[in-house]
């Protein structure tokens, strides 16, 4: 449902991605782990069309994201790694002016734009602005958005961020129900907790470069670990360095 | 403050030194077309003053008055744009929200963010009147000296209008807490209307144009010695400055003491109330108890007409609705109609005693008309693209494309420039008695104008995106914004030098077969010129937008 062929994006002299080789199936949920600035948000961008790649394809539902953008786009649905959103509109305005673009029925949004927001407790907000809206109640209304057209494949950058554990446990949730229908969920998250539990297979990019992919179990074993996918994690990326700075803090 | 100040020093040098070569090739080219453009200000403003000083018997008094009323002009509209830009830089800009958690005590941010205001709200007028003070020197011979101490009187003078523009919105934000902008939009009307009733009332230039309809000479003379506004900073200033162009040294210590004295009581009275009243503002600013209106699902753009097609209503309705609730749109709202009022009363005042004077002011209307509608679209459709900000990634990942973007912001511009266009050509038609050539001209010069200057607004605002800006001004201000009204400025000179060849040939021939020839030449030009105009910026503008790295 989502591949990509030697995706690579250069700024200047960085090299953000690396020649990126994916292949996801239909109905899994890839995580996406990697330190700060490791190219997790351009990746992101590349595969949803906001940015242009330097070299290489990719390609979503079948259609190649450059080539086909707009019947790529109709087919995915991005949650970006922060939710802006136009702060003068209301909740309501918000998803309606969304599921315009994606030319959704006007019935079957009367229909759902109520249902979406009182699943994510915001039902009593739907007519006041934006503005007034908290980072969480902002990020469920972008959740709200993306799910109004019904997507094959989800595209979420950081989706838990702000989120209090009730909503944050309805989100895995949705994620799961979506994902036994069929629709690929490509996520990136910190929350290693939340990978562990919720993804398939996971990937770790490090400078740009994939440098490991597998189910937990795999790297797992690849990273010859036997504990959470935290460790795990740390001892694949040396994040562990840390441990020698935490005396400076003593 | 000293850190503070510095801080503002690295951004410029890591703007500089960290920028890419294609960036500073683009800094270099704006600053050699801003430059460009500041001698073509400075050709015409000596010509023009040339042309004053050598009037018989009043030509140094008319210098004088002249002066005056650029000062008088200038003082009234860095006080109005220090209002409108203080709201944005005390009240609602970004990193206040960090300082006022650092040890920072309130005055020291509050006279920082006061500097800035400052420095935002004056430095396009400063620059505007450059090029009138160096022609200003030139037609009175002066040397070196005058510049100097025209450098040196320019800061108490915009620092007193400054000042007076700050404390407005101080007192407003006290007065209406929380966010109230409607009222605080109000009381800012208020203070258009009556700057402008001042302007009309003291400066009176339809006065000057009128010599013949005196009595006497003596009485005229008596009119052009009577000071403008004597109690406003910019008649010392005027002063200060004539003085010492026609050795009154005096004259000059008296009025210049004056103005350096006045900027300093102006400082410290801010800094007093800054330091009691800045804190509770800032707090109330925060406070945010707007509703949207409780529109039934599915009625939200329902007035936008069907044929638009759903994707174009959902933009133009998104973009109606938040031009309705942005506050700082009001404000350019209030600017284009005191600009727009100004122009018709100046319009309603001009003495046209005769046939050809009738002519020629009706036609060189439509080239003002066109000016009004360059900064219109400056103002609107310039900076739609921008105002998406940081929410741009909502049409970007949806399944259209950028043309369609692009289309939907022409369509939510042309529509009411258009309608200003017409409206004001029309009002301004009446007023000045036109006859039916010039009329119809004039209508159908509008109308396209009006079509070519709201796709190089979307073209221009695609080409020079500024989705990070805080608010609608500094997208304005940006070196895009001055690019294309530069760029506008010459469009609308074009047409009208154009248009001046029809007019000829209409008032010399009647449009004869022998002037056929001349004619056709000049509908091609035209549509030539309108062409490229419109579609140029447009395709370089999407071009960017696709290229830009998000």
């Amino acid at each position: 449902m989502i591949k990509t062929q030697g995706l690579m994006k250069k700024f200047q002299s960085v090299l953000a991605v690396d020649r990126l080789d994916l292949d996801i199936p239909p109905g899994e949920i890839f995580g996406f782990l990697g330190p700060n600035g490791a190219g997790k948000t351009t990746t992101v961008k590349l595969m949803t069309g906001l940015l242009r790649p330097t070299a290489g394809r990719a390609w979503v539902a079948g259609f190649d994201v450059q080539a086909e953008p707009r019947k790529a786009k109709k087919m995915m649905g991005l949650v970006p790694d922060q939710p802006y959103v136009y702060p003068h509109l209301t909740g309501n305005e918000f998803l309606r002016f969304i599921a315009d673009l994606y030319e959704v029925e006007l019935s079957y949004q009367k229909k759902k734009i109520p249902e979406l927001l009182e699943m994510f407790e915001l039902g009593e907000m739907g007519s006041e602005l934006v503005e007034t809206y908290s980072h969480g109640m902002r990020q469920k209304l972008v959740l709200a958005g993306v799910l109004l057209h019904q997507p094959k494949v989800l595209f979420l950058d950081e989706p838990m961020v702000g989120l209090d554990p009730k909503s944050a446990r309805l989100v895995k949730d949705v994620f799961r129900r979506l994902s036994e229908t069929g629709v690929t969920l490509f996520m990136c998250t910190h929350v290693l907790e939340i990978a562990e539990r919720l993804c398939h297979r996971v990937g770790i990019v490090q400078q740009g470069r994939m440098t490991r992919v597998g189910t937990v179990a795999e790297l797992r074993s690849q990273a010859a670990q036997s504990g959470s996918l935290e460790d795990v994690f740390l001892a694949l990326t040396g994040g562990d360095q840390y441990r020698d700075l935490l005396k400076y803090l003593a | 403050m000293r850190l503070l100040l510095w801080v503002q020093v690295l951004k410029f040098k890591n703007w500089v030194t960290r920028g890419s070569a294609g960036e500073r090739m683009k800094a270099v080219a704006f600053a050699f077309l801003g430059l460009l453009f500041l001698a073509g200000l400075h050709w015409g403003f000596l010509r023009f003053l040339t042309v004053i000083r050598d009037v018989e018997l009043v030509g140094d008094l008319l210098l004088m008055k002249i002066l005056a009323m650029a000062f008088m002009t200038s003082f009234l509209m860095i006080i109005f744009s220090s209002t409108i830009t203080s709201f944005s830089t005390l009240f609602f800009s970004r990193d206040l929200s960090m300082l006022v958690h650092t040890p920072l005590p309130s005055r020291t941010l509050f006279a920082f963010k006061s500097l800035e205001t400052m420095v935002f709200s004056s430095w396009m007028m400063g620059l505007a009147l450059l090029p009138f003070l160096a022609a200003y020197g030139q037609v009175t011979h002066q040397g070196a000296v005058f510049y100097v101490l025209l450098s040196v009187l320019i800061i108490p003078f915009v620092w007193i209008a400054s000042g007076l523009g700050i404390a407005l919105s101080l007192l407003l934000m006290l007065l209406f807490p929380a966010r109230r902008v409607r009222e605080v939009m109000l009381v800012v009307a208020l203070v258009i209307g009556t700057g402008l009733f001042l302007w009309v009332r003291w400066l009176a230039p339809s006065q000057f144009l009128r010599a013949d309809t005196m009595e006497f000479v003596i009485q005229y003379i008596a009119l052009l010695q009577a000071p403008t506004a004597p109690y406003l900073p910019s008649y010392w200033f005027a002063q200060a400055l004539g003085g010492f162009a026609f050795g009154h040294t005096a004259q000059t210590i008296r009025f210049g003491g004056l103005l350096i004295a006045t900027a300093m009581a102006v400082w410290g009275g801010l800094l007093l109330c800054g330091e009691k009243f800045y804190y509770g503002g800032w707090t109330s600013a925060q406070e945010s108890g707007r509703r949207g209106r409780r529109r039934p699902l599915g009625k939200e753009w329902r007035w936008i007409p069907s044929f638009f097609g759903v994707r174009f209503r959902a933009i133009l309705g998104k973009d109606l609705a938040v031009f309705r609730r942005d506050s700082n749109q009001w404000s350019q709202l209030l600017m284009l109609v005191s600009l727009i009022a100004i122009y018709l009363i100046s319009i309603r005042k001009l003495p046209l005693d005769t046939p050809y004077l009738r002519a020629l002011i009706s036609f060189l209307n439509i080239g003002m008309v066109g000016f009004v509608l360059a900064s219109v679209a400056l103002r609107f459709v310039f900076p739609a693209v921008s105002l998406e900000g940081k929410s741009w990634w909502a049409l970007r990942s949806a399944p259209l494309g950028l043309w369609e973007i692009l289309w939907g912001k022409f369509l939510g511009g042309v529509v009411p420039i258009a309608f200003v266009g017409v409206a004001l050509v029309w009002i301004s038609n009446a007023f000045l008695g036109v006859d039916s050539f010039v009329t119809r001209l004039s209508n159908v010069t509008v109308f396209v104008m009006a079509i070519t200057l709201s796709g190089m607004g979307v073209g221009f605002g695609a080409l020079f995106p500024r989705f990070g800006m805080e608010n609608v001004a500094q997208i304005q201000t940006s070196p895009g914004g001055i690019l294309f009204m530069v760029t506008a400025l010459f469009y609308v000179g074009a047409t009208v030098a154009l248009e001046a060849i029809l007019m000829k040939t209409y008032y010399l021939t009647g449009f004869s077969f022998v002037a056929r020839q001349e004619t056709l030449f000049v509908f091609g030009a035209l549509a030539l010129l309108n062409g490229v105009a419109f579609a140029v910026p447009l395709v370089l503008g999407k071009s960017t937008l696709d290229r830009a790295d998000l």
